[in-house]
């Protein structure tokens, strides 16, 4: 056997196993006290001996070797040797790891990132430390050890003041009532980066969290009313939302394009601003743009409607119109006599619907009028039923006929008496017994016959015999030289009723006008 | 020893190496196809491990059987240790047996880390062993007494001549058999191409026997008889070549032995010395 095959034999026998390579300078038969103790196995000191940065953890009561779980162990029960080049004499259970030894516990999010994550060289301080690869020692437990200052100096660099383990954002632990500007109503809910902006600063993003103006609301908000309204919004807004609900207190209408005039002022708010938001935009160039067109389009001309103040006014109700008798008279239909004086309802009004109409109403009598007349007047004196024909606007009574036109001119007392007289034959009716057609021109038919019988049967005689139409009924027409009984003397000057006098004729008492005995007897006594 | 006792000694001895190796291979399974960079997080390396309690115990109960085992073997061949009680042919099995089954338990000690510079020992003792197997080999094709003593050449011939003459004795219906047993050219040329020929020379014999001897217990009788006399002319044409074997297999075994030995002393020195004592 060579010596060279009884050195590696002996040396075979003396060395378990290559050693890892964080220890290879340890190799070497001269090196085994460097970490064995002859008797002792592994004792802790020699392995401090060389692990500084463990030891000064041990001396300073910190970290994981210097807890409970581990104040009592040998080094090697945890860290083992001679297992090759490739062994990791550091290496553990990091899934199930109690990092609450370390004395840092780990939250939130901290239990689901990667050892690796944190422990890595550049995060180290020690320079010293940071040589050792793949090390979990010397980290310290400032956030930004590990994170990033996002901030940039701007805020404090005790992170978790703010931020909580779960997530950098949102900032749970911040309460912005601790800020100089609290939040209010609606700010609660803004999103932070809506007065936080995003920026770059750096060349990194960054988001202003410090020196941000907020005297004004126009600071952060922009002012839609371009300074109309003053620059408290808080005047009329508050911070829930700049909707109004209400009618700010104090609310200067005439400040907005719409000044409130005449009824409006006393309209509630919700009259016009119908969608519960007061600041809702709102069209008022034309009235309908809030009112209801009550007309329903009967005004549209040329695929135009009026607007309503063409007619009505802000200081009256729409009950009231400026449309007068100029402006009916500018019309179609130009208001004359009684229409005058007739109120407007009784031509607009539809009875059907007791609507106001103005438009299709029609423009002759009869549209109106009811037309009692009906075919009781022939169409050559009551042309296509237009009224005006008789009759005018000044009265209904005051009829402009020409009874010459007829066949029975009216002469006399004919020619005062009203028309009903002949031609209502009796008013009791609903068309009042209209004769106008037709109408017999005896005297007779019209004229009762108060001598009964004594001068023959009706239609044997005629009235004018006696009487005549110009005169009152006065039987002037009687000439007493033709009948049989002249007067002369003083019997012309007696008065008739000395000789006719009331008798029973034909049943009832009538003034007795033939005298059958005239002899003076018969009358003087 | 009865012959059935005999085989039933050796059967034991098998089935305790057996299962001694199957066991520890079962239970230990997983921490050995464990690679070694990971042995030390498996969850019986404290148990498994060459310093632990049981890879430990392994280590010295494998080396206290090697030892036995070559101690006793060593004294009864030099100084005729128990020679009297027992023959010197079981010595050898039981030598064998322990220094099968210490290795064995030095092998799990190991954790099989036998790899580079370290496997110095470990081969050293795969030597032995092996050298052992080849040794046993070389050491049945040198007829010995039942004591185990190398018979010189003539009392080979004397054990061949009374194996033919049993033969003789038999009542066979010619002397066909006796005739063909004198032909030895089957074992000429070399040990392997002899192998073979008396393969192909036994073959025709039991032919020849089965036809003449109808009795089944008979033909056995004979045809082991016939086997021991091949054999017995086998080892007699090789006497020479196995003797001088066997004579340079005792200058290979004997020194991987020493070598084991000293090593396994350094090994339990440095042991100690570094404080790992086991229970004790």
């Amino acid at each position: 056997m060579s010596p060279i095959l009884w050195s590696m034999s002996v040396f075979g026998q003396l060395s378990p196993g290559k050693l890892s390579a964080a220890h290879s300078d340890l190799e070497g038969i001269s090196n085994c006290t460097e970490c064995h103790t002859l008797g002792k196995q592994i004792v802790n000191q020699k392995c401090l001996d060389c692990h500084q940065e463990i030891s000064f953890l041990l001396d300073e009561n910190r970290g994981y070797h210097a807890s409970v779980e581990v104040e009592n162990k040998s080094c090697a029960e945890c860290h083992s040797e001679h297992h090759g080049q490739e062994f990791d004499a550091t290496k553990f259970d990091q899934e199930n790891f109690d990092h609450l030894l370390t004395g840092y516990e780990l939250e939130g999010q901290h239990h689901v990132i990667e050892c690796r994550d944190c422990h890595q060289s550049e995060n180290i301080a020690n320079p010293e430390i940071r040589k050792l690869e793949n090390t979990f020692l010397g980290m310290n437990e400032e956030c930004l050890s590990c994170h990033e200052d996002f901030h940039q100096e701007t805020l404090t660099n005790d992170c978790i003041e703010c931020h909580g383990f779960d997530e950098w954002r949102p900032a749970p632990k911040f309460d912005h009532n601790n800020a100089n500007f609290v939040l209010k109503g609606a700010h609660n809910e803004v999103d932070c980066k809506e007065c936080h902006e995003m920026t770059q600063r750096n060349g990194k993003d960054f988001q202003v969290f410090t020196g941000l103006e907020f005297s004004q609301c126009i600071n952060c908000h922009d002012d839609v009313h371009e300074g109309k309204f003053g620059l408290n919004c808080l005047d009329c807004h508050n911070e829930n939302s700049f909707k109004l609900t209400t009618a700010p207190e104090n609310f200067n209408h005439d400040l907005t394009n719409y000044p409130l005039e005449g009824l409006h002022i006393q309209v509630d708010c919700k009259e016009c601003h119908t969608t519960g938001n007061n600041t809702d935009p709102l069209s008022f160039n034309e009235c309908k743009d809030c009112h209801e067109d009550y007309h329903e389009g009967e005004f549209i001309e040329n695929g135009q409607s009026p607007d309503c103040k063409e007619c009505h006014t802000l200081e009256k109700k729409f009950d009231y119109t400026l449309f007068g008798f100029e402006e009916h008279n500018a019309s179609r239909f130009a208001l004359e006599g009684a229409h005058m004086a007739t109120p407007c309802f009784a031509c607009h009004i539809d009875e059907a619907d007791e609507k106001w109409h103005f438009r299709s109403i029609g423009e002759s009598c009869v549209d109106c009028h009811e037309n009692i007349h009906r075919d009781k007047i022939t169409d050559k004196f009551y042309p296509d039923n237009d009224c005006t024909s008789c009759h005018n606007t000044e009265s209904w009574a005051s009829v402009d006929f020409d009874h010459n036109n007829t066949d029975w001119p009216l002469e006399g007392k004919h020619g005062e008496i009203s028309c009903r007289e002949c031609h209502f034959r009796d008013e009791s009716l609903a068309d009042f017994g209209q004769v106008f057609n037709g109408l017999n021109t005896e005297c007779s038919t019209c004229h009762e016959n108060i001598h009964g019988n004594q001068f023959g049967p009706v239609g044997s005689f005629s009235c004018t015999n006696c009487h005549t139409t110009a005169m009152e009924w006065n039987a002037n027409s009687f000439d007493h030289s033709n009948t049989e009984f002249p007067l002369d003397g003083e019997h012309a000057k007696v008065d008739c009723k000395e000789c006719h006098k009331p008798t029973f004729i034909d049943g009832q008492e009538r003034i007795e006008y033939k005298i059958q005995q005239f002899a003076c007897i018969d009358c003087h006594s | 020893m009865i012959k059935k006792f005999h085989t039933a000694y050796i059967g034991v001895l098998i089935s305790i190496i057996v299962f001694v190796t199957t066991y520890i291979s079962y239970v230990g399974m997983d921490f050995y196809k464990t690679p070694i960079e990971e042995r030390f997080y498996h969850a019986q390396y404290d148990w498994f491990k060459p310093s632990g309690l049981f890879g430990h115990g392994l280590g010295i109960i494998g080396t206290l059987l090697i030892t036995i085992g070559v101690v006793m073997y060593t004294l009864a061949k030099k100084y005729g240790f128990l020679t009297r009680v027992i023959r010197l042919k079981y010595l050898l099995e039981f030598h064998i047996f322990l220094c099968t089954l210490g290795p064995i338990l030095i092998l799990f000690h190991t954790t099989f880390k036998f790899g580079g510079v370290v496997s110095i020992a470990f081969w050293s003792m795969v030597a032995v062993v092996l050298s052992g197997v080849i040794g046993r080999f070389i050491y049945i094709q040198i007829p010995r007494s039942i004591e185990g003593r190398e018979l010189s050449l003539t009392e080979i011939r004397t054990n061949q001549e009374k194996i033919i003459e049993k033969i003789k004795s038999l009542k066979l219906p010619n002397d066909q058999i006796i005739h063909e047993l004198a032909d030895k050219s089957c074992l000429e040329g070399s040990y392997l191409q002899s192998r073979r020929r008396q393969g192909k020379y036994i073959r025709s014999l039991k032919k020849l026997i089965n036809a003449q001897i109808t009795d089944k217990k008979e033909q056995r009788s004979v045809m082991n008889l016939v086997r021991s006399e091949i054999a017995l002319s086998s080892r007699i044409a090789n006497l020479n070549r196995m003797q001088k074997l066997f004579k340079y297999w005792h200058v290979a075994h004997k020194p991987f032995a020493l070598i084991m030995l000293i090593v396994v002393v350094i090994h339990v020195v440095v042991t100690l010395l570094f404080g790992y004592t086991w229970i004790f």
